[in-house]
């Protein structure tokens, strides 16, 4: 009896993980869509915002699912699926292939020429402290380029660029084409203009999977800290390929009032993104969350300038920057 | 289905336990005791955050703990830590989560009663764990947990017994424990992030209804000099919560302890 009892008791414990776990999900092309499909549905943060029909969406690109389709194929649909999000954070990731929108900023002009700034305006005599870029245009306004936020930049590194610049009356930070990297650099990048202003950011969390639950509410506030002060005036430039945490900078910056951005509205990136996968290990990343300025606008839709200024072809070919040159207008 | 399977289990392994005869002088366990044990052991979770497949693999750790026991009272504390790899249930397996665990345990028993030799004790217990996984390809939600931090109800049983070999006889024990949580805090991911701001995305305390947490916990004790014990344990630990995401994690897991008479 206690034999039978004991080899009960073991089946019990050896199959017992069986009674709570669900089934994996099939690797297969039905399973794959579904599981991207819902895990937009539920959990990306835009849909209601970007007035995206996704159940729609859904219904059209499922009927090109088929059982025995090549993975390249499924690629395929599920990248169409997900460019009508036009998000730059939303990235399908496959051994053979990524997918990525790129329509927050080409139907934009890019009204930045990389190499005409570098060879016209920064050379010979620009100087470099970690992530950033730096001279002296003409006497009183300074430059500063940063070109990432994922490039790092030292305590002392911008403690010398703003020492270097304790005596200008006017500078011009730019962040064109900047696609964003570590919000902490964006927020160490604010600070030195905040004089004894504050800037702030909420930050919204999905709590269910409804388009619209959004539950939980975090807020950014910025107030200067020890880093050395500019006190003169500020112009930003932005363009539509300054995303995420550029966007996020133009957001903080924007609220300082003797900065004044400059350009054109940002490309948006407003959402936290985060990372999930699909049956097949596919990795996909999407926005979770939502970030609103102060009066409630959502980040997402990026940041218009204060001052809009567009490159033209012209000036281009006569090696000018015209927003350069209008900031520096605008700040003599 | 899950209390018809749980209240099975209960039965049969009371049943298993049915009290005997005395066996040894080494019985009953009274005094002051320090634990340490080394084990292994094997997880596997479905969390609706981290992924909609099952991660599963082996975590080995270190525990430390300590016992009082009276005629009438029990005292018990322990502190574990483990480490290990998960990876997806099925292919490819090319990613994975590296697994930290920790975990404590305190139970005040009273001795419910005595039949033969056999103790039974009822008790109030606390049972908390914390288990981190890092996602070797996720970026802001690479770190996916979930911590649990239960308290309820404790049976614990001592057995002893006699294992005989023609004419050799050694003492041995069993003890056994189940764990029934009524309340827990739990620190989980949040919905689509896993913290909110600096916190965990979730952190609140249910009601069992809400949640089921339950460990299962024995020990095959082999009595040495001194009043030590050498003994080789099994612990079983389930939890399911269905929100913000569904969290069920299992752990099977095996140690090899010396406990030492103070």
């Amino acid at each position: 009896m206690r034999k039978l009892a004991l080899g009960i008791l073991l089946f019990l414990l050896v199959a017992c993980e069986k009674v709570w776990l669900p089934e994996n999900p099939g690797d297969n092309p039905i399973q794959n869509f579904r599981v991207l499909w819902e895990t937009i549905d539920q959990k990306y943060a835009f849909l209601e915002l970007k007035g995206v029909r996704w159940d729609s969406l859904g219904k059209h690109y499922r009927e090109g699912i088929a059982p025995n389709m090549t993975d390249r194929e499924l690629f395929t649909i599920l990248d169409s699926m997900l460019l009508h999000l036009q998000d730059g954070h939303v990235n399908l990731m496959s051994p053979f292939d990524l997918s990525r929108s790129t329509e927050w900023y080409l139907p934009w002009p890019d009204n930045y020429d990389g190499e005409l700034v570098e060879r016209n305006y920064l050379e010979p005599n620009v100087q470099q402290a970690g992530g950033l870029l730096y001279l002296e245009l003409e006497p009183g306004l300074g430059y500063v380029r940063y070109s990432s936020f994922s490039n790092s930049v030292r305590s002392e590194q911008l403690d010398a660029v703003l020492n270097y610049f304790r005596e200008a009356s006017g500078l011009i930070i730019d962040i064109r084409s900047n696609g964003g990297g570590a919000l902490q650099n964006a927020y160490t990048l604010t600070r030195p203009f905040l004089g004894d202003e504050k800037v702030e950011l909420q930050r919204e969390y999905k709590t269910g999977p409804g388009w619209e639950d959004f539950g939980f509410r975090s807020a950014l506030s910025l107030k200067k800290n020890n880093t050395p002060q500019f006190r003169g005036k500020v112009v930003l430039l932005q363009n539509r390929r300054s995303y995420s945490a550029a966007n996020t900078y133009a957001a903080l910056m924007s609220q300082i009032s003797t900065v004044t951005t400059m350009g054109d509205t940002t490309g948006g990136g407003g959402g936290l993104p985060v990372d999930y996968e699909l049956p097949n290990g596919w990795q996909l990343r999407y926005s979770a969350t939502r970030e609103l300025m102060p009066d409630g606008r959502q980040l997402e839709l990026g940041i218009p300038p204060d001052i809009a200024v567009r490159q033209d072809t012209t000036a281009q070919l006569r090696g000018e920057d015209l927003l350069i040159e209008g900031a520096l207008d605008y700040l003599r | 289905m899950i209390w018809k399977k749980v209240l099975t289990g209960l039965v049969l392994y009371v049943g298993l336990l049915a009290p005997g005869e005395i066996k040894s002088q080494h019985w009953p366990r009274e005094g002051h005791f320090f634990k340490v044990g080394l084990g292994s052991g094997w997880q596997i979770v479905h969390d609706q955050s981290l992924s909609p497949l099952n991660y599963q693999g082996i975590r080995t750790g270190l525990s430390l703990g300590y016992r009082w026991q009276s005629k009438l009272w029990q005292i018990n504390f322990q502190l574990s830590g483990s480490a290990g790899l998960l990876r997806p249930q099925t292919p490819p397996q090319d990613r994975q989560a590296t697994l930290i665990n920790g975990s404590s345990t305190f139970g005040l028993h009273y001795r419910l009663f005595r039949l033969d030799s056999s103790l039974l004790w009822l008790g109030l217990a606390n049972r908390n764990r914390w288990d981190s996984r890092l996602h070797s390809r996720y970026g802001n939600s690479r770190h996916n947990f979930n911590g649990l931090f239960s308290y309820g109800l404790s049976l614990h049983l001592q057995h002893p017994w006699e294992l005989r070999l023609g004419n050799f006889s050694l003492a041995l024990g069993l003890e056994s424990r189940l764990f029934l949580p009524v309340a827990s805090t739990l620190l989980l991911p949040g919905y689509s992030t896993p913290y909110v701001g600096q916190e965990p995305g979730t952190s609140e305390t249910r009601w069992l209804g809400r949640f089921f947490h339950s460990q299962w916990s024995s020990s095959l004790v082999w009595f040495l000099k001194h009043g030590d014990e050498l003994r080789l344990s099994y612990s079983w630990e389930i939890a399911d919560v269905n929100k913000p995401n569904e969290l069920i994690l299992g752990d099977h897991y095996f140690a090899l302890e010396i406990m030492t008479r103070l």
